[in-house]
């Protein structure tokens, strides 16, 4: 009786889910090139609306919620497509070879609480240092960060609306008009010096997905117009489109820096049934043609993918651009073995597991590396439930504090 | 047998309801069920031309959802979904709405099953809702055979006792 009925109590309650409408399947399609694997071709007229920023703090102290100074930005309407903000500076220098993970304990994450804003927080104790508040009309859906530990990029919509709940906006916004992004800049305790918007493009040209230079010099942002992404100078404003040929696309969320001139990549299928040369592929942004002609192949899909599972993007690049930290996921029977392992970027040569592998039923991945030495020697990986760091050879297991494993990790937060 | 973007459509259309019923049940949540569906969805757009040569594609759908599940309820908000969904239990109005961005009702049942470890839930919910042989669900969790009939047979005794102390404590609860 318990079990006959069960079947009809539990449809029941569920029908109004599933009486609902089919989501379009532009829906999907919009995900997807969230995600950067993006597949739909659409053919429009570009039309970027600039906004030119003027600088301001308007972090908040932890606990405050108020401004702790310096000037508020309000957006300016430009006409170039992309018009540079020209308080851009360099980044501080890398961790020296061989450097603590130590030195870098910082996080940040994007979009925390209901006014859109970020946080930062230490990896290894979990501790809040701060938690900043949105520029004015923005809210942050993406963070990338340098190699100096110190200098981060958020991406954040503007124009667009926020849900009314209990009487105030809260979430993401609904239809937004232009996409900023801001440098943040932290001190060596954590706290931000400075937040000022550097660029803002119209949200039809960008998509998640983006990637800061070790120098912070080099934005690559996806480009939901042509499925490929776009490098542009935060110095001098100079940009280049990559727009993928062959019907293939660029996961945005793949997007890893080496130094300010060599780009990683995940190439994908898209619409081509036979695409050329899938899997991870590093580019050079001065070589001439298109992205396939000015890049190459380092990692075959194949030999970090296994059949039957659903990889996810988010290799890393490291700084000096001799490896390449990918998270692999094989099928092993029913289950999936999944690590992550550390390939030569000149050669796509296996050099080592940086974490140990584990088991797991699901399709995927839940290793993910977050963050490298210059020369990937030293990495932090978490993997499964536990965060592990590779030494050289040795692998050790260290206490860490991601926020929101799970179902965005790789976009939850940046290290 | 080449592969047709259109294809996807016509298995979009034929298994999204069903997907997105199973994980609703298992989530409790109607948004967050919505986002799940849609993003193991959209993750099979972008690999269809490997997921349509399998041989039950829903199945692989399924499973990323499945995954998606167990990262979901890692998140903070289902925290705060079980105890207002325990509260709207606990306080026996059937009408009580346990979110406030778009939920599902609360019912004693919504109550008890939500209060199941989620490998049970999982479990219940793919065998009860779902209809699927325990073959396939031992596929689907990659789990054995064995190990699903335990957690059927755990879970189906808990949500029978836990239905019952709720039917005792909450008569007006639907």
């Amino acid at each position: 009786m318990f079990d006959d009925s069960l079947h009809g109590q539990l449809a029941d309650w569920v029908r109004p889910v599933t009486s609902l409408p089919i989501p379009d399947i532009r829906v999907l399609r919009r995900r997807a090139r969230r995600r950067g694997m993006r597949r739909v071709v659409t053919v429009a007229v570009v039309t970027i609306v600039v906004a030119a920023v003027a600088g301001g703090v308007t972090a908040s102290r932890a606990g405050t919620g108020r401004p702790a100074g310096g000037r508020h930005v309000a957006p300016q309407t430009a006409s170039p497509r992309i018009v540079t903000h020209g308080r851009w500076q360099p980044a501080g220098p890398l961790p020296s070879a061989g450097a603590s993970p130590a030195v870098a304990p910082y996080i940040v994450i994007p979009g925390y609480g209901g006014a859109g804003g970020a946080q930062v927080r230490n990896m290894f104790t979990g501790r809040t240092i701060v938690t900043i508040k949105p520029l004015p009309g923005q809210y942050v859906i993406g963070a990338a960060a340098a190699g100096d530990d110190r200098t981060f990029v958020l991406q954040a919509e503007m124009g667009g609306q926020q849900q009314e709940f209990g009487g105030g906006k809260v979430g993401p916004q609904q239809n937004p008009t232009t996409i900023a992004f801001d440098e943040l800049r932290l001190g060596s305790d954590g706290r931000p010096l400075s937040l000022v918007t550097l660029l803002t493009v119209s949200a039809r040209d960008a998509m998640a997905g983006f990637a800061i230079s070790q120098d912070a010099s080099m934005l690559a942002y996806a480009n939901s117009q042509n499925n490929g992404f776009e490098t542009v100078s935060l110095a001098t404003g100079a940009r280049r489109s990559w727009a993928p040929p062959d019907s293939g696309t660029v996961s945005g969320t793949s997007l890893s820096w080496a130094g300010d001139q060599t780009l990683a990549f995940e190439w994908l299928a898209g619409d081509n049934r036979h695409p050329p040369g899938l899997g991870l592929r590093v580019l050079n942004i001065d070589a001439p043609g298109n992205l396939l002609q000015a890049s190459r192949l380092v990692i075959p899909y194949g030999q970090y993918c296994g059949a039957t599972a659903a990889c996810q993007d988010g290799q890393l690049l490291t700084p000096d651009g001799s490896k390449m930290l990918v998270t692999r996921v094989a099928a092993d029977g029913q289950d999936y073995a999944d690590s992550v392992a550390e390939y030569s970027a000149s050669t796509g040569q296996r050099l080592a597991d940086v974490t140990p592998t584990i088991q797991t039923p699901y399709a995927g991945p839940p290793c993910v590396p977050l963050w490298t030495d210059p020369s990937g020697d030293q990495v932090i990986s978490f993997c499964g439930e536990h965060g592990e760091r590779y030494d050289d050879g040795h692998l050790s297991r260290v206490t860490l504090h991601p926020p929101m494993y799970g179902l965005n990790f790789g976009a939850a937060f940046v290290w | 047998m080449p592969v047709q973007t259109d294809d996807f459509g016509e298995f979009y259309e034929a298994s999204y309801r069903r997907v997105v019923g199973l994980v609703a049940a298992i989530v409790g949540d109607r948004q967050q069920a919505e986002d799940i569906a849609q993003e193991a969805f959209s993750r099979a757009l972008t690999r269809w031309h490997r997921v349509a040569r399998y041989e039950l594609p829903e199945a692989w759908v399924r499973r990323v959802a499945l995954r998606l599940t167990v990262d979901a309820a890692r998140r903070a908000r289902r925290a705060r979904i079980m105890s207002t969904l325990l509260a709207a239990g606990q306080r026996g109005a059937s009408s009580d709405r346990y979110d406030a961005h778009d939920p599902l009702q609360a019912t004693a049942l919504s109550v008890a099953l939500m209060r199941l470890p989620l490998p049970q839930r999982q479990v219940l919910v793919l065998y009860y809702l779902a209809d699927l042989p325990v073959d396939d669900i031992a596929r689907d969790c990659g789990i054995s055979v064995g190990t699903v009939r335990a957690r059927l047979a755990a879970a189906r005794h808990r949500l029978h006792r836990e239905l019952t102390e709720s039917d005792e404590e909450v008569p007006n609860v639907r």
